[in-house]
């Protein structure tokens, strides 16, 4: 396990459009380890979303190779792509895009759902407790849209990782929240990581969240500027 | 429960005016199309029964030129054995059946038939003072006459007795000769022999032709009249499936060497006039339903756009096509399966408080439309709606499968 890279970006590239040709993103390659708690910074427009959404298997690359736990995404057919995504990859998105026909619960199980059909009873269990850790359990049953904007992100969360997926992108899952908001969904991705290995990539604007991971990678004019690990004062 | 069909449910339901206006939509199509086809349905019915109900469907003669060996017969337990002599013809004697009984037999046990009726017809004359009128002499066994042609439900005066020297006619040939309940009346047949009958009923089948020419009488007397004793000339019969006359009288025609008749090749142009409407019955609930479809489908093509985040979500979560696809899928059926049960609980409700309209109308009597429920058109009318909202679907839900999930999150 530890010796494959769960992300593996080779010389990627991405180029949008074909009449009017934007090239997004330049020769991008590094890679990111089981367990990883990485950053993506960079100015508005500079491809970090694209970047995310190619790891996240959402977006094809124009050039070369991109890699999750060794698959090779290119040789993968639609089918096989959402093979790909429910086995590896949870989202969390800036707008917490949160179903809202349906409970914080029923948002959980929904990975599962979507896997197989009716959730297990164990799976239920996993689900609820991901929902005790991020603070709402209580909440379980209130529908999406009736719980506040944090809660909805911590939700999100928790849905990210049913299903114990190894790879957690998530694309300013801050960027809507105030501070305090902030810090505690920050706290809870970060416990997810110490506690149960899990890889996290996140774009975020935000340079004070950024150190306080342990990596970053930022992305200017669609290449990797830099790419350093973040010293902790212990 | 499968989870497309929990979020299809869970977006009908949070669809709510939507929803609603679109099973409305549809309950109203197979609403007017149960309603125009058991109107349409009703008056064909009261068309068949007035016509075709007072006369054979199937009907068996003597064929002139049958060779005398040719046929079969039939034994009392079934057995057919060779026809030999059922049809005589000779110079001047009328083409005859002779065997009758066990063919009779035969047929009653056909599964296909439901009515076996021999008779005796043939031409002569009512003579009343220095009056003559031309009749024909209707011969019948009565109990099974009158599942042919009931005329005992049909007497305007008198009772339907034709027993003895009894009989029974028409109220046309009453009015052209004053006849009046047990009058006495002289008859001659077309042999020359002469009867003498005492009306014991007279009756009205709405059909001048009979009103005036037929004569009711026992199949002995007619018998008696056309020097046909121990023969028949025909046998009328009805049938299980009106429509089956044509096949069910070819095959009574080559298994027995008789002619056979059908009222379908007898009654051409109502056939024809039955048929245009079946037609413009077809074509109205086929544009009905397909402005159901259109309904649906645009009904669909919103949600889709409505719900393409969350479909971007799903995708993102690694949802297949299949899912996606069936989401949509399920809600066109959801829709055409409630929207044909209001549907059917509106058309139905409708045709029934027409039907409770007293009155009178050429086909249902009592009743001032012409309207009758038959279930099979509300099953048909139940089936398209759902198997419509299914077709409708598939372009929408098609759509929802190809939406690029980069884009709807990007974006929103
Ligand atoms: N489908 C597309 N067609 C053409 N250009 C696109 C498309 N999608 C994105 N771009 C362009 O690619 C560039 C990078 O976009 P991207 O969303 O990855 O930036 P970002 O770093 O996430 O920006 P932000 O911080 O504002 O979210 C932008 O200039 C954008 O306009
Ligand atoms: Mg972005």
């Amino acid at each position: 396990m530890a010796d494959t890279p769960i992300v593996q970006m080779e010389k990627v590239g991405k180029v949008y459009g074909t009449k009017i040709q934007t090239r997004v993103l330049t020769d991008v390659t590094f890679t990111v380890q089981q367990g990883e708690f990485a950053a993506i910074i960079g100015p508005s427009g500079s491809g970090k979303s694209t970047l995310l959404n190619l790891i996240g298997a959402l977006d094809k690359p124009t050039e070369g190779a991109v890699k999750i736990g060794g698959e090779t995404l290119s040789g993968l057919d639609d089918e096989g792509l959402a093979r790909l995504r429910r086995r590896y990859l949870g989202f969390i998105f800036q707008f917490h895009y949160l179903l809202p026909d349906f409970t914080a619960l029923e948002n959980v199980l929904m990975p599962f759902s979507v896997a197989h059909g009716a959730p297990t009873r164990q799976e239920r269990k996993e689900a609820i407790e991901l929902l005790e850790r991020v603070g709402l359990k209580d909440r379980m049953n209130n529908r999406a849209t009736d719980i506040s904007g944090g809660q909805q992100q911590r939700v999100a969360i928790a849905r990210a990782l049913a299903g114990r997926k190894p790879l957690v992108l998530a694309d300013e899952p801050t960027g809507n929240l105030d501070t305090e908001n902030s810090n505690e969904v920050f706290a809870l991705m970060r416990d997810f990581n110490l506690k149960d290995g899990t890889t996290f990539l996140i774009v975020t604007h935000d340079p004070n969240l950024a150190e306080r991971t342990d990596r970053i990678i930022s992305v200017i004019d669609g290449r990797i500027a830099h790419d350093v690990p973040v010293a902790h004062p212990k | 429960m499968r989870f497309e069909v929990s979020i299809a449910l869970r977006y009908f339901r949070s669809g709510g005016m939507q929803s609603v206006l679109t099973i409305l939509g549809v309950s109203v199509g197979v609403a007017v199309s149960i309603f125009i086809a058991c109107l349409i349905g009703g008056v064909q019915e009261g068309l068949i029964t007035r016509i075709i109900g007072s006369l054979a469907a199937v009907s068996l003669e003597p064929k002139e030129s049958v060779p005398r060996s040719m046929g079969k017969v039939f034994s009392a337990d079934g057995k057919e054995s060779l026809l030999l002599e059922r049809v005589e013809k000779s110079g001047q004697r009328a083409a005859r059946i002779g065997e009758w009984k066990p063919l009779v037999e035969h047929l009653d046990r056909d599964p296909a038939i439901t009515v076996v009726s021999p008779t005796a017809s043939g031409a002569g004359f009512v003579i009343k003072g220095n009056q003559v009128l031309p009749i024909t002499f209707r011969g019948v066994i009565p109990e099974r006459a009158n599942k042919i042609t009931d005329l005992r439900t049909r007497m305007v005066a008198g009772i339907y007795d034709v027993s003895g020297q009894n009989c029974v006619v028409g109220v046309e040939l009453a009015k052209e000769l004053g006849i009046s309940l047990k009058d006495k009346i002289r008859t001659r047949s077309g042999k020359g022999v002469e009867l003498v009958f005492t009306v014991m009923g007279i009756f009205d089948v709405g059909i001048n032709e009979i009103n005036l020419r037929s004569f009711y009488v026992s199949l002995t007397n007619a018998q008696r009249l056309l020097e046909l004793v121990g023969y028949i000339n025909a046998i009328e019969m009805k049938v299980l499936e009106i429509y089956e006359a044509n096949t069910i009288a070819d095959r009574l025609g080559a298994v027995t060497g008789l002619k056979s008749q059908s009222w379908m090749r007898q009654q051409k142009e109502f056939l024809s006039a039955i048929q245009a409407q079946n037609g413009s019955n077809a074509l109205i609930r086929t544009f009905m339903m397909l402005a159901v479809a259109f309904g649906i489908a645009s009904v669909l093509v919103v949600s889709v756009v409505q719900k393409s985040r969350e479909i971007g979500i799903l995708k993102s979560m690694g949802a297949r096509t299949r899912s996606i696809m069936l989401i949509f899928m399920i809600q066109g059926l959801l829709t055409g399966l409630i929207g044909s049960l209001v549907g059917t609980a509106f058309g139905v409700s409708l045709c029934w408080a027409l039907m409770q309209i007293p009155g009178d109308n050429m086909t249902s009597p009592g009743q001032l439309f012409p309207i009758k429920i038959i279930p099979l058109y509300i099953i048909q009318a139940i089936v398209a709606a759902v198997v419509v909202g299914v077709v409708a679907s598939i372009a929408p839900a098609r759509r929802a499968a190809k939406l690029d999930p980069v884009e709807v999150i990007r974006y929103g």
